[in-house]
């Protein structure tokens, strides 16, 4: 960053969400790659489709989170040192954008959260019951 | 005040031009910022595009809707900034006085 944000590329591709991704990626293949000379049945992800689907919204919303944190973080460095009125103003303007959506985001997770533990819950007492 | 008496402004004529000032700054760090989220918009648009994970298609979907909101938002306040320009404009045409005379 050069203190810009501007002139910094303002968009999420500054921040990699998924640092380990590709090792991630590496380490999944590898292991279904395996299963597959061992048996020839699909592996099971476990759990219902909607459940995984509720597990991408929590990591989802809590990267975008995560991102609002970092960039306040790094738009109040900025400020504090900043000379120019109208770039000040600038950053005035992100603050107050990405706080609000922390603090909107923040709860709407949360109750995302619940539900998709409650999901958990369920699907580990039907295993257990059947 | 640092000012030589014959260049000093009014107080009055001072204020204005304190309040234009700031009101300039207001304008360059909105369009800066109107800029901004352009800019991010449709980078996001071209990583969401590209993306497989789910979760992060849901986190780009949020920045997405994050930075377009804002823009929507932004731009309604410029477009009743340019109304209220049009109705200063108007009124200061109707009426007769104001210099028009004088410069006749």
């Amino acid at each position: 960053m050069n203190g810009r944000p501007t002139d910094a590329n303002p968009s999420a591709t500054a921040l990699d969400s998924r640092p380990d991704s590709d090792a991630d990626t590496e380490t999944v293949t590898a292991s279904q790659s395996e299963l597959a000379t061992t048996s020839d049945r699909p592996s099971d992800p476990g759990g219902s489709p909607e459940l995984h689907r509720a597990l991408a919204e929590v990591k989802g919303q809590a990267q975008f989170l995560l991102y609002l944190a970092d960039q306040i973080e790094e738009s109040l460095q900025q400020f504090a040192e900043e000379a120019d009125a109208s770039h000040s103003a600038f950053l005035c303007k992100v603050l107050s954008m990405y706080s609000g959506q922390l603090e909107v985001k923040y709860q709407s997770l949360g109750e995302r959260i619940a539900e998709t533990c409650q999901e958990v819950y369920l699907t580990v007492r039907e295993r257990d019951a059947g | 005040m640092s000012h030589p008496a014959s260049t000093a402004l009014p107080p009055s004529a001072e204020v204005e031009l304190g309040q234009l000032d700031r009101l300039c700054t207001s304008i360059r760090g909105k369009l800066q910022f109107m800029d901004y989220l352009v800019r991010a918009a449709v980078a996001d648009v071209e990583r969401f595009e590209g993306e497989a994970d789910p979760g992060t298609r849901i986190f780009l979907r949020q920045l997405i809707e994050m930075h377009a909101s804002n823009l929507a938002v932004e731009c309604e306040n410029m477009r009743l900034v340019g109304e209220l320009c049009g109705s200063l404009e108007s009124l200061v045409n109707s009426e007769p006085s104001f210099g028009t005379e004088d410069a006749a």
